[in-house]
């Protein structure tokens, strides 16, 4: 049995590879066949939508962690806690698509800013989620003897929060980034001013140059990837330091 | 009184009741601003564009069922699979594929939809619709149905196997019963995704064979337009929204 393990562990990760090289594959297939205009397009666009990304990320960062603080280390209500739980939720379920239509129809403009606002609302519900758990990972039993202690409010959050959620925290921002940047739906109604590599990927396959597409494609994918490998190794590095 | 609360003056309480307040305004003025688009998009529905509408929503609200029904047994057969059937060393491994492939954006599955080949058969369409769909889908699934099952308490599974139980009867007659709620949960958070995620499958494919669906977005311009864009529209997507929120909210209902 547990040489049966082994060997499904070999064959997943066999799997793992096995894709990484097909899409590898794809990915030398493509770039002969695609013209090196549309790689170095790839290549420009790869680096606006991460920046136009990070920016949404960052300009929902304050109140996101705000919301975060407010509500694992503040006080709050119990019946205001259960309506911003509602809230994030509503937000967070709504439909990317949505988020851009609703924008569009307020007349935000094709502008790159409208752009960051779009992707700061798509960020902020899992952003607001990802920071909760990293807070949360404080131990109360240290929360509690740094109180005891007569530590002030921001103090805890300062020496014995912060410290055990910094990483998480980072890892939550990097994941909410990935998602903004894998995100297509939010700006596919705006115009071609924008440059975002996942909308450009559903473009030129409405256009029929599948070649680009996939590029972009395996591009965004690759980057996605990478980017949530880095906040899982960020992550379970907390885990194996808080069990040691 | 809590410890924190004890510590917590009233600068810190405003804070905390100002930021609340604001996530809770946000939506309310978000819902509101939905409500005004159906209600001003409403002219258009009753219009000439019902055989449209009708055939656009089928196509919005059918296409991701059809999804959940090919990704929800596959998703909770591997689900069963890597928590309770595969071997020690394998099960971390499943797991890890499952994060990975719930990383994967939609854009990807959309784009390898239109590499397939015979797309131009609006069956074959149809089917690389449904499938795009499940494979988004079916990680969220997997996922929620891993946390269900891990829920289900070892000592339980451990004295059906002792009481003479086989490892298929412990997961039928215990696991299973003891996770249903969690499982239905997974399944509508994956109808939800699925809902949610449908424009870029619906989008892709069938750009790529127009016979086969409609776009919601691209409903003919009627004569009432917010900014240049068709009332009609934005209150289909809103009702589309509102309509993969509350599912959403009712999944998130269903007990543990």
């Amino acid at each position: 049995m547990r040489s049966m393990g082994w060997w499904i562990v070999a064959w997943s990760w066999g799997a793992v590879l096995l894709t990484g090289l097909v899409l590898g594959g794809v990915g030398t297939a493509v770039s002969i066949e695609a013209s090196s205009a549309d790689l170095a397009l790839v290549g420009v666009l790869l680096a606006r939508s991460l920046a136009l990304a990070s920016c949404g990320t960052l300009v929902a960062l304050p109140f996101s962690a705000s919301l975060a603080i407010a509500l694992v280390e503040l006080p709050v209500p119990g019946r205001l806690r259960r309506g911003v739980d509602a809230s994030v939720l509503i937000f967070g379920g709504l439909p990317p698509l949505a988020l851009g239509a609703g924008a569009l129809a307020l007349n935000l403009g094709t502008h790159s800013l409208y752009a960051v606002a779009v992707l700061a609302a798509f960020a902020t519900p899992s952003l607001v989620r990802g920071l909760r758990r990293a807070l949360a990972r404080a131990r109360s039993g240290e929360r509690l003897s740094a109180v005891a202690l007569g530590a002030a409010p921001v103090q805890v959050l300062v020496h014995v929060v912060w410290p055990a959620a910094a990483r998480p925290a980072f890892g939550a921002v990097l994941r909410s980034v990935a998602r903004s940047l894998g995100a297509a739906a939010p700006l596919l109604l705006i115009d071609d001013s924008v440059g975002y590599l996942a909308v450009e990927a559903v473009r030129r396959t409405l256009d029929g140059d599948i070649a680009t597409a996939a590029a972009a494609a395996i591009m965004v994918l690759a980057v996605v990837i990478a980017l949530h490998g880095l906040a899982g190794s960020l992550e379970r590095r907390v885990s194996w330091r808080s069990t040691s | 009184m809590s410890p924190r609360a004890a510590t917590i003056g009233w600068g810190g309480r405003w804070l905390a009741g100002l930021l609340s307040a604001a996530a809770v305004l946000t939506v309310a003025l978000m819902v509101l601003g939905m409500g005004l688009f159906v209600v001003l998009g409403a002219q258009e529905l009753g219009g000439v564009q019902v055989a449209t509408l009708s055939m656009s929503l089928a196509v919005t609200a059918l296409l991701p069922v059809a999804a959940l029904g090919v990704a929800a047994p596959v998703a909770i057969g591997v689900a069963l699979w890597v928590c309770w059937l595969a071997p020690a060393p394998a099960r971390s491994s499943g797991r890890l594929l499952i994060e990975l492939l719930g990383d994967v954006p939609p854009v990807f599955w959309a784009v390898g939809a239109a590499l397939c080949p015979g797309w131009d058969r609006t069956e074959v369409v149809v089917v690389l619709a449904v499938l795009a769909l499940a494979a988004v889908a079916a990680p969220t699934i997997a996922r929620r149905s891993l946390r269900a099952l891990d829920a289900v308490p070892s000592s339980r599974m451990l004295a059906a196997r002792a009481l003479g139980a086989s490892q298929a009867e412990a997961i039928v007659t215990l696991g299973l019963p003891f996770a249903r709620r969690g499982l239905i949960r997974a399944a509508l958070l994956g109808l939800s995704r699925a809902l949610a995620d449908s424009v870029i499958a619906v989008v892709v494919v069938s750009v790529l064979h127009p016979r086969a669906m409609l776009p919601l977005w691209l409903l003919p311009g009627g004569e009432v337009s917010i900014n240049g864009v068709p009332a009609g529209s934005l209150a289909v997507v809103t009702i589309w929204a509102a309509l993969s929120t509350s599912l959403a909210a009712v999944a998130r209902r269903v007990p543990r």
